[in-house]
């Protein structure tokens, strides 16, 4: 279009015959280049969020990340402490029954142990066998030291003690919906990496196809960039809208360790967002400038 | 030549360099939308589910409603017992218009049971919080005054483990943000936890029932309750109609 306008009168009326055929090609160029700049911010969007679920939902060194962060092993520890403390009430213990057992059992050994068979595509059942075996092992160790003796009525009432504090402890440990997920995720990993290579590589093929057929670099230029910047609003939208609704905070979650891991393990991931953004706005950026240059350098001749 | 040069410089930023970027992302959105549109409805309900209108609060802190209510017609609890009458019970109203509703896990009165060395919060709610912190009702039966089955947890080895001396005739107090009641003890039993027969929240007249584990100071949990049972003495009756 611009190449039309830059067309003088006096040009017009000497190659009139030229430059009416050169204006039907010109109506159909355009809209061919805006389409192939249309698709590659479609596949830079597509590439982008392919690349931020890669990095985030699909990855586990980002969920340990997310949870050393918000020091997740400590909120696991007070909140099992505080709902043993109150079943040793109701069981019959002394309050700090409950805290020296929590205190003496590894929790971060256990959480990670539940993180990594949720992406090794495992059993995302709790494993309660450590847990249940130390209780045992204090409730023993506390009979001994109140010389208590266990009838056979005792004997089943501490086995209904230990049930329910399993319960308590996988109803920690536990993250919503990982059970669920557990069974896809290997699976849909390979096909993210799949649907990513592919992505990637019709992104450089709709590049070239736009650099190597246009003979004007400033257009080559404009195109790249009417495509990338498109990618970069569009991703950058995710984000935005996500965190202006303010909708994350007011998530329902039964627990709070559960929703500041919610939380932080979103804004962790419009984070990556914002980051794709700024490596498109960055690119973008690079051939606005190129198109000035270009456009400046056809201007002189 | 200034013609030329005015003529590119209009359209170094044309229209389209502007306009496109944001019709392309306008258009990722509409085509992502018409992908989503077929399961859209499963994915808001879904949504719904998820998030609520306000920010949920996490504080292991209980709210306190309970200002004692001070009651001059309540008689001292040796003529309390001779005189339980209903009649006696209806002189005394308070309009259910006028009276602070407790909500969950919130403190609203204080439950006593001399005889028994009991003295505890009585919360709304029978959660962890509250077991922890005192009595509580269950939030499915009704409050004093009510007129309707009146269901209290509590631990036996805290707050409920003086319980195990309570006898038939002695009286549970129960002071309230809007008036305080007198219940006479009427029977104690033991009964599994899931037996549906120890107590009735449909029941159309008021009663108290307290309830805890049993046995008492007994290590571990166990399936068998220890039931109080208790009938209004005295205390406001709350209208419904106001």
């Amino acid at each position: 279009m611009s190449e039309q306008s830059s067309v003088t009168p006096v040009m017009q009326t000497e190659v009139h015959g030229h430059l009416h055929h050169h204006r039907k090609h010109s109506k159909i160029k355009p809209v061919l280049y805006a389409f192939l700049a249309f698709m590659l911010a479609l596949v830079l969007f597509l590439l982008s969020v392919c690349a931020v679920l890669y990095c985030t939902v699909f990855s586990k060194s980002f969920m340990i990340r997310t949870m050393r962060s918000i020091d997740y092993y400590s909120m696991v520890r007070e909140e099992l402490e505080s709902q043993m403390v109150s079943l040793v009430d109701a069981g019959g213990f002394d309050k700090d029954f409950a805290k020296e057992f929590v205190e003496s059992y590894d929790i971060k050994r256990a959480v990670n142990d539940y993180i990594a068979a949720f992406y090794s595509g495992g059993n995302t059942l709790v494993d309660t066998s450590t847990f249940k075996r130390q209780l045992n092992d204090a409730i023993n160790s506390y009979m001994n030291q109140h010389r208590l003796t266990a009838n056979k009525h005792t004997k089943e009432h501490i086995a209904y003690f230990v049930d329910e504090a399993t319960e308590i402890y996988v109803e920690q440990m536990s993250i919503p919906f990982f059970s669920a997920f557990a069974n896809y995720i290997t699976h849909t990993k390979t096909i993210l990496n799949m649907l990513t290579v592919f992505l990637a590589a019709s992104a450089v093929v709709l590049s070239a196809i736009i650099f190597f057929t246009n003979p004007f670099k400033h257009r080559r230029c404009r195109y790249l960039f009417i495509g990338v910047s498109g990618a970069f609003w569009a991703v950058l939208v995710i984000p935005v809208i996500a965190l202006l609704s303010g909708k994350i905070g007011l998530v329902n979650i039964a627990t709070h360790s559960l929703y500041q891991l919610f939380v932080s393990y979103f804004n962790g991931l419009f984070c990556y967002f914002f980051l794709c953004a700024g490596v498109l706005f960055v690119l973008s950026v690079i051939l606005l400038l190129l198109y000035i240059k270009y456009y400046r350098r056809a201007l002189g001749r | 030549m200034y013609n030329r040069h005015h003529s590119h410089r209009k359209t170094l930023f044309g229209k389209d360099i502007l306009i496109l970027p944001f019709v392309f992302c306008a258009v990722i959105y509409i085509i992502c939308a018409l992908v989503i549109i077929p399961s859209s409805s499963s994915w808001l309900s879904l949504a719904s589910i998820f998030f609520s209108d306000h920010k949920k609060d996490f504080s292991a802190e209980y709210t306190n409603i309970f200002v004692p209510v001070e009651d001059e017609s309540a008689p001292a609890a040796p003529s309390i017992k001779q005189e339980s009458s209903t009649e006696q019970r209806k002189q005394q109203t308070v309009n259910l218009s006028g009276l602070t509703f407790p909500s969950y896990e919130d403190q609203f009165g204080e439950l006593t049971i001399e005889d028994c060395q009991i003295k505890a919060k009585l919360f709304f709610g029978d959660s962890r919080l509250v077991l922890s912190n005192g009595v509580g009702i269950y939030s499915g039966s009704a409050i004093p005054g009510y007129g309707r089955t009146i269901l209290v947890a509590g631990h036996n080895n805290t707050y409920f483990n003086g319980l195990k001396y309570a006898r038939k005739g002695q009286i549970i107090r129960i002071r309230t943000n809007y008036g305080n009641y007198q219940y006479e003890i009427t029977d104690l039993q033991i009964k599994d936890k899931n037996d549906r027969s120890a107590y009735e929240l449909s029941a159309e007249s008021e009663s108290l029932v307290l309830y805890t584990c049993y046995p008492f100071d007994d290590p571990g949990l166990t399936p068998d309750r220890y039931f109080v049972y208790a009938k209004p003495v005295s205390g406001p009756v709350i209208d419904k109609t106001r």
